[in-house]
C-alpha cells in the first residue's frame, strides 16, 4: 500500500531511524522498511554518507551504521516531530 | 519628540515582529536535514505575521499623533518640487491617511497580511478555507477603512478557531509543547480581542493586546527546538 505523502526530511528521519534500530543493515531491508526504491535509497544513502551521518562496513556496501553525527540528527528529527505534535500540525 | 507610551507600543511591537522572525528563522534552520512542508507552513505564518506587525508599525508612526511631524515626512518623501515650505504633508496618495481609520497602504497591507498569517494556521492544521484576504486590496482606501473592524472582528475569529485547534490537540497530546502551544494561541487571540473590542477608528492598536501578542509568538516560537 502507498505511504501517505512525505516531506523529505520525514523520509531522512526515518531512514536514520531504521538503521539506528536495526543497523547494521542492507539497502534492501531499508527499501521494505522506508517504502522508498533500491535508487531512492542509493541517494539518500549516497547524501547521508557525504554529510557523516552513516557509513557503511569496510569491506561491506551494504552494511550501514549511524555515525554520532547522524544519531545527533535523528535527535533533531524526533524533536521537530514532537513539536509538529505539539502544535497539531500533520501536513 | 514621540510620547514615553507612543515608544513603549512601538518597542512591543518590534519585539512582537522580532520574536515572530526568530521563528522563520527556527523553522528554516529546522530544515537542514530536508524540507519539511509543516515547519515551511509555520515559517509562513511566522514570517506572514512578522510582516503585518511591522506595516502597523509603519503605519502607527505615520498616523500616531506623537510621531506624525516627526515621521510624516520621512516616510513618504516630499513631493517634486516642494522640499521645503508649503508642501503636502504626504508625496504619494497610497500612503495619505484617508477617512476617519486612516486607512492607508501600510494598514491595508497589515490586515492583508495578518488575515493571510492566520490563514496558513488554519491550513496547517488541516482545514482548507477559501479566504482571499488580500482580495479588497484593489479597493479604495475609504472603503478599506471601512473594513477595519470587520477584519479585526475577522482576524479575532479566525485566531479562536486556531485557539480552539490547539486546545483541542492539547487535550489529544497531553505534552507540556502542546500546552505551551495552546496557551500561546490562546494569548494570540485574546490579543486579537483585545485589539477588535478596544478599536478606536483612526487609532493604533490597544497597547495590552500588543503584549499578549507579543508573550503568545515568543512561546509560540519556544515550542521549536532551539540549538542544542
Amino acid at each position: 500500500m502507498a505511504k501517505p505523502y512525505r516531506s523529505r526530511s520525514q523520509v531522512v528521519h526515518e531512514l536514520l531511524a531504521t538503521i539506528q534500530s536495526e543497523g547494521p543493515v542492507g539497502v534492501t531491508r531499508l527499501t521494505s522498511v522506508v517504502n522508498l526504491t533500491h535508487g531512492r535509497i542509493q541517494e539518500h544513502l549516497g547524501a547521508f554518507e557525504e554529510n557523516g551521518l552513516v557509513v557503511c562496513a569496510e569491506g561491506e556496501r551494504s552494511a550501514w551504521t549511524l555515525t554520532p553525527r547522524g544519531a545527533q540528527a535523528l535527535e533533531e528529527l524526533r524533536r521537530v516531530d514532537r513539536a509538529m505534535r505539539d502544535f497539531g500540525i500533520n501536513l | 519628540m514621540p510620547s514615553g507610551d507612543a515608544i513603549a507600543v512601538t518597542v512591543v511591537q518590534l519585539a512582537t515582529a522580532g520574536a515572530a522572525l526568530c521563528g522563520v528563522w527556527r523553522c528554516r534552520r529546522l530544515q537542514r536535514y530536508g524540507s519539511d512542508r509543516r515547519l515551511t507552513a509555520l515559517a509562513w505564518f511566522f514570517g506572514l505575521f512578522a510582516a503585518a506587525v511591522l506595516l502597523n508599525v509603519a503605519w502607527q508612526a505615520q498616523v500616531g499623533v506623537a510621531f506624525e511631524e516627526r515621521l510624516g515626512g520621512a516616510l513618504v518623501g516630499p513631493g517634486p518640487g516642494n522640499a521645503t515650505h508649503g508642501a503636502p504633508p504626504y508625496g504619494f496618495t497610497l500612503f495619505r491617511p484617508e477617512g476617519v481609520e486612516r486607512a492607508n497602504l501600510w494598514l491595508a497591507g497589515h490586515h492583508a497580511l495578518m488575515l493571510a498569517s492566520l490563514v496558513v494556521g488554519v491550513w496547517a492544521f488541516g482545514t482548507r478555507r477559501p479566504e482571499a484576504p488580500a482580495v479588497a486590496a484593489a479597493a479604495g482606501f475609504v472603503f478599506i477603512g471601512e473594513l477595519v473592524p470587520t477584519m479585526l472582528a475577522l482576524e479575532a475569529g479566525v485566531a479562536l478557531y486556531l485557539a480552539a485547534r490547539a486546545f483541542l490537540n492539547h487535550v489529544a497530546v497531553k505534552s507540556p509543547g502542546a500546552l505551551q502551544a495552546a496557551l500561546g494561541f490562546l494569548l494570540f487571540f485574546v490579543g486579537h480581542l483585545l485589539f477588535s473590542v478596544a478599536h478606536q477608528p483612526g487609532m493604533g492598536h490597544a497597547a495590552f493586546g500588543d503584549v499578549l501578542n507579543l508573550v503568545g509568538i515568543v512561546l509560540l516560537v519556544q515550542v521549536l527546538p532551539g540549538k542544542r
